[in-house]
């Protein structure tokens, strides 16, 4: 990745391992650990800046003001504070989010993927899933370049999957997006689509996973690690 | 009863008794005087000549009266002269016809005793023994009802001599007339209530002033009170003003320690909590760089439980700090609106990396359209992690646990299913219970402290809690707001 993402953390165990996660992901990291320092600090072609609360010399919310005047680059607030004053203050003040500690690793780089992955643009015409690719007007689909045979109820099923592929989705929504309310939209009915589903789908690209107490998810086979 | 009203029936009621006494004082003083009256017309007539003929016929001298003597001062005596024709003369026997009779004198009958109060006359009566002792005694008259005549009273009078057979005279006279009862005292008295009424009002509007300045001041700020005046009301002005300043110095005595011991609690909170994610890093890498042959090792196990205890420790904390903020002040708490498909994310990531130690699989959903409530954000946030936290935590290994949020037209019903062992109705009524917190928060083990938060959390942000019990185990933790009906939707 050739994010550039500015830490700005005290704390020298916690910013080398904050900084050692982020670079392990790719990301290019500078580390400021001084507030009156980071005040001065040029935000010029960053893509994320961390920003602790409680710093020596100054408040991080005063960096947060400091930055969102110059800069609309986002911020992620890091913070052992956990009252919700300290929370709305801060995204008052210009912050993007804001995350308190303790953290999982894997949660702060979730938060930081998040907020460095730029607006999707909708696809209104068709969907891809990996090798899956959906004609939403014309209502055909196809696998790896290969023709898929539906029903307008299965097209429907698998179109409100792939519209958040790898997110489950309830069985109710998925009836209510996909199966005519007049004509059986049961559970059962939903069940036998996704059945159907399966079986045309194979093992090509894309699998339909049950998800227990949701409902189903649809996983691009690369990507299904969870 | 309002104030004026009061103290015009005080003053009425206090006017009465003293009303009362005074009339009471004016009949005995006409009653006095009357007697006197009669009295001395008696002895007026005695001296005039009187006595001359009582001792001259003690016994003719009483029955020779006949003219009613109707008001003190009147003529007193039989007739205009001595004895008329037909009447027992001087030295006549005062016995004849009717003596019996005349032994009852009539209204105006008069009886002549001796000074020792023997009768004059063997035919008079002898005078009443009551009468008689308060003469002994040495009353110069005395008055009493006369036995047996109602209206009349009976008198006795010592003459100014002590020798002959007419030293003292007995004789019975009407009850004088009442006096006219005094109209003008009872006028008087309800003037004086009137009055004071009226009086009243002045004081009654600067205690109205009072109570609404008291009422109409925007909590936590002083009231402005009217402190002019010498009187009480202006005494209890002053003291509640003094009083007032003195808790608002005690009051802002209490946040200026309210806030130090907050932030004394927030850098507590900062000093752990660091060390606890750097902790939480390091177990994550040992976690990640495990080689493989060891993660079917011993050690795998051991770093899992050690994960698990830095969460359960991380929640704990986090716990404690909600508790401490929902007992300072729950009025104090943030009320904006709260992105809950976002919440449900953080909420599910945060519990992730303990559930994959577990083998427990966490899942979630949330609809495309945006969900909000108003509320604290970090209360909810800690309301929905201690459920996700315990669907977690109590799993057994292989287990799941989901959480879904779904839009409904009344709001909102987000749900935190699992397939663990579950708490029976009567484990959730303990543990929801009152004190349920202080006793669970030292069992490891138990949900208590982490679902007491969630249950006062719901009922701040004014949703329910709801319990349900699958039939094939496991729970289903439901919360939505107050009023939206249930809708139970079956599991994949």
């Amino acid at each position: 990745m050739d994010a550039r993402i500015l830490v700005v953390e005290d704390d020298e165990a916690l910013g080398a391992q904050v900084v050692g996660h982020l670079e392990r992901e790719g990301f290019s990291v500078a580390w400021i650990r001084d507030g009156a320092e980071a005040r001065e600090v040029d935000l010029r072609g960053l893509s994320l800046v961390l920003v602790d609360i409680m710093l020596p010399g100054v408040w991080g919310t005063e960096l947060v003001r400091l930055y969102r005047m110059r800069s609309d680059v986002p911020i992620l607030v890091l913070s052992a504070r956990q009252s919700t004053e300290d929370k709305v203050g801060a995204l008052a003040l210009g912050a993007d989010d804001y995350m308190t500690k303790p953290f999982w690793p894997e949660e702060l780089l979730a938060r930081v993927r998040a907020r460095l992955r730029r607006p999707r643009i909708e696809q209104l015409k068709e969907r891809r899933v990996g090798d899956l690719l959906l004609d939403l007007e014309g209502g055909s689909a196809t696998i790896a370049g290969a023709s898929l045979e539906l029903t307008p109820s299965e097209h429907a099923v698998l179109a409100a999957l792939a519209a958040r592929p790898g997110s489950a989705i309830t069985r109710r929504a998925l009836m209510q997006a996909a199966l005519d309310p007049d004509r059986c939209a049961t559970e059962r009915a939903l069940d036998v689509h996704v059945s159907r589903l399966r079986k045309k789908l194979g093992e090509r690209g894309v699998k339909i996973t049950t998800v227990w107490g949701i409902g189903y998810r649809l996983d691009s086979v690369e990507a299904s690690s969870s | 009863m309002k104030l004026r009203t009061k103290l015009g029936l005080t003053v009425l009621l206090g006017l009465l008794p003293i009303a009362a006494s005074l009339l009471w004082m004016q009949q005995r003083l006409h009653r006095s005087a009357f007697e006197e009256g009669v009295v001395d017309a008696v002895l007026s007539r005695m001296g005039q000549g009187g006595r001359a003929r009582c001792e001259e016929d003690p016994a003719g001298f009483g029955r020779g009266l006949a003219r009613p003597m109707h008001r003190p001062g009147a003529r007193f005596g039989p007739g205009r002269g001595g004895p008329g024709p037909g009447r027992p003369g001087p030295g006549r026997p005062s016995r004849g016809p009717g003596m019996g009779r005349a032994m009852e004198p009539g209204p105006d009958g008069i009886f002549a005793y001796s000074a020792d109060l023997r009768p004059s006359e063997v035919d008079v009566p002898p005078l009443d023994e009551e009468l008689a002792s308060r003469l002994r005694a040495g009353e110069r008259f005395a008055v009493r009802p006369a036995p047996g005549h109602r209206g009349m009273l009976l008198y006795a009078v010592r003459m100014p001599w002590s020798e002959g057979p007419c030293a003292v005279l007995a004789l019975r006279r009407p009850v004088p007339p009442r006096p006219h009862f005094p109209l003008p005292l009872l006028a008087l008295s309800a003037l004086a209530a009137a009055l004071a009424v009226l009086a009243g009002g002045p004081v009654v509007r600067r205690i109205r002033r009072l109570t609404r300045a008291i009422r109409e001041t925007p909590e936590g700020q002083p009231a402005e009170l009217e402190l002019r005046g010498t009187d009480e009301v202006a005494e209890l002005a002053r003291a509640f003003d003094a009083k007032q300043r003195q808790l608002a110095q005690q009051m802002e005595a209490l946040r200026r320690r309210d806030r130090a011991l907050s932030e004394h609690l927030a850098n507590t909170m900062h000093d752990v909590m660091i060390p606890l994610t750097v902790l939480e890093g390091y177990l994550m890498r040992l976690r990640t760089d495990m080689p493989a042959a060891d993660a079917d090792a011993a050690t795998a196990p051991v770093l899992a439980s050690a994960i698990e205890e830095t969460h359960y420790i991380a929640t704990l904390l986090t716990n404690l700090d909600a508790w401490a903020r929902l007992d300072a002040d729950e009025a104090s708490l943030g009320k904006s609106p709260v992105d809950l498909k976002a919440l449900v994310e953080r909420v599910v990531a945060r519990h992730r990396p303990v559930a994959r130690e577990r083998l427990v699989s966490l899942e979630y959903a949330v609809p495309d359209e945006a969900v909000t409530w108003p509320g604290d954000e970090t209360l909810l946030e800690r309301a929905v992690g201690n459920l996700v936290h315990n669907a977690v935590r109590h799993n057994r290994r292989q287990g799941h646990v989901a959480v879904v949020l779904e839009t409904r037209e009344d709001g909102f019903e987000l749900r935190v299913l699992d397939d663990g062992p579950g708490l029976t109705p009567e484990q959730v009524e303990r543990v929801l219970g009152r004190g349920a917190a202080g006793e669970n928060s030292r069992s490891r083990s138990g949900h208590g402290l982490g679902l007491s938060i969630t249950a006062r959390a719901a009922r701040l942000h004014g949703l329910t809690l709801e319990f349900r019990h699958p039939e094939q185990g496991g729970l289903e933790v439901v919360l939505r707001p107050e009023g939206a009906s249930s809708d139970e939707v079956d599991e994949a």
